[in-house]
């Protein structure tokens, strides 16, 4: 078996949109909440969203290109170029077929469907754009990052909800560790502030009305987020032998299902998916230094993740520093695990624990150390990344600082 | 002007998880054997059967207000809708 390393890094945020930008924002802790601006969605909501502010297309594509790519395609694109730049690969041909590209999304092309239908059913129109299906089509980002990376080996979409990103970085590790790839540009997009979306948002009731503060007491909910973020992945003997900057090595993937709920999440599930994780690492739970949580904000969600974390890890659980970057980047749900995993890696990287911002003070239900408020230097050896989804679809990253 | 009370209490006991017995308008929402989103189901059947918009967030909501909070803001919201129509 391969051991994996992380080789690059690609970020499309609310907070910024390179990897530094990011990951400069989650440290100070500056959040980019603010009312839907763009498109049907500032008709549709008052709620505060994690929008792409000032993300111009025709910055990184020509306009014949841009009729092919649905918004979420074009962060997912402008991601996994900068990840492929900063990892140096060069896809040629032989390598190119030993590439994977693997993309996670929750919903794919919504802006698109969200008008096409728009025009359809509200306005009366005839006929759709005929490149309404190619680019709404869940598996468009995975085709157009194939496309523009240039990667020629297995391309597919995976598509969990809010674990949707972890599940397609997860599987990506797995076939670069088993030999079926020797690389893989992998990660989550996600681009559905809609009217649309945000209606079906609000109607769950879910919704913050000031900002999102995980694990706090007062808690109002999460906060939808969109972006993208891509990792680039290669077996350790593949890039020792280029001479590449190994950033970090990931070394665990774990999966479960909790089988009982479509939307209430269950800790035994949740608990389930981290141990999985340290298995397929083997790791004990003693050697995790920092979790990257699902964190959303939402009194469920958070309680039934602290209440995994004890399950899982025993008294280590005390031990942890655990955080929520949604508090500062929005809940990008199906870009979220990727957004994640790459805090995670920068987590390891700089030595620096990113905050759960907002936080006001303890929750009954929720008694871990949450790292509120404050970044904290401190070193961090292995971390995990967690992603819990509707659907009780569980997914969790390993990584750990390289140490050749 | 009818009473939302009835209609209200009436859609609570056909849910298939109310735990059965009587309703008490002191009875907390999380109380009545139903999960959060057959609350959230709840809250959007009212405001199908009233034209109403109801201002409720599942976080906060369904632990603090009880059956007797859920029916005063219906009442509420439908006089204020008959008043400005």
């Amino acid at each position: 078996m391969n051991r994996v390393v992380i080789t690059g890094l690609g970020v499309v945020s609310s907070v910024g949109q390179s990897t530094k930008d990011y990951w400069d924002a989650l440290i100070a802790g500056r959040t980019g909440f603010a009312p839907a601006t763009l498109g049907t969605a500032a008709q549709a909501t008052s709620k505060l969203v994690g929008e792409v502010k000032n993300f111009d297309p025709a910055a990184h594509f020509e306009s014949s290109q841009l009729l092919l790519l649905d918004r979420v395609s074009q962060f997912a694109v402008v991601a996994a170029r900068q990840a492929v730049a900063q990892s140096g690969l060069e896809l040629h041909d032989e390598l190119a077929e030993r590439t994977a590209a693997i993309v996670g999304t929750g919903s794919g092309g919504h802006t698109t469907v969200d008008e096409g239908f728009h025009r359809l059913y509200a306005e009366g129109a005839a006929r759709l754009h005929p490149l309404t299906i190619p680019k709404a089509m869940i598996s468009a980002a995975a085709g157009q990052v194939s496309l523009y990376c240039g990667t020629k080996g297995p391309a597919f979409a995976v598509s969990s909800a809010c674990a949707s990103a972890t599940h397609a970085i997860g599987l990506a590790f797995h076939m670069v560790r088993s030999g079926s790839v020797t690389c893989a540009v992998s990660g989550g997009t996600e681009a559905s502030i809609t009217f649309g979306g945000m209606k079906g948002w609000e109607a769950m009731r879910i919704m913050s009305s000031d900002t999102c503060r995980p694990f706090s007491k007062d808690r109002k909910g999460m906060v939808i987020a969109e972006g993208a973020a891509m990792v680039v992945l290669e077996s350790l003997e593949h890039a020792r032998a280029r001479g590449a900057d190994i950033l970090a090595e990931i070394v665990g993937f774990g999966m479960s299902a909790d089988a009982k709920d479509l939307t209430s999440p269950d800790p035994n599930g949740m608990a389930r998916a981290i141990t999985a994780t340290l298995n397929d690492a083997g790791l004990a739970g003693e050697q995790i230094d920092y979790v990257n949580a699902h964190g959303t904000g939402t009194v469920a969600n958070d309680t039934a993740e602290t209440a995994a974390l004890h399950k899982s890890f025993g008294a280590h659980a005390r031990q942890l520093a655990v955080s929520s970057t949604k508090s500062v980047v929005g809940h990008a749900l199906g870009a979220a695990g990727a957004l994640e995993f790459v805090a995670t890696v920068m987590a390891i990287r700089d030595g620096v624990v990113p905050p759960t911002m907002n936080y006001l003070g303890a929750d009954a239900d929720c008694d871990l150390d949450y790292v509120p408020n404050e970044a904290r230097r401190m070193p961090v050896r292995t971390a995990l990344s967690n992603s819990f989804a509707f659907g009780g679809l569980n997914a969790v990253l390993a990584a750990r600082a390289f140490a050749g | 002007m009818a009473d939302a009370a009835d209609d209200i209490i009436k859609m609570i006991t056909s849910r298939k998880n109310y735990n059965g017995g009587t309703l008490q308008p002191s009875d907390p929402l999380d109380k009545l054997g139903l999960d959060s989103m057959e609350v959230v189901s709840l809250t959007f059947d009212i405001e199908e059967k009233f034209n109403i918009e109801l201002p409720f967030n599942a976080n906060l909501d369904i632990k603090s207000k009880t059956v007797a909070d859920l029916i005063a803001t219906v009442n509420q919201l439908v006089a204020a809708r008959t008043k400005s129509a």
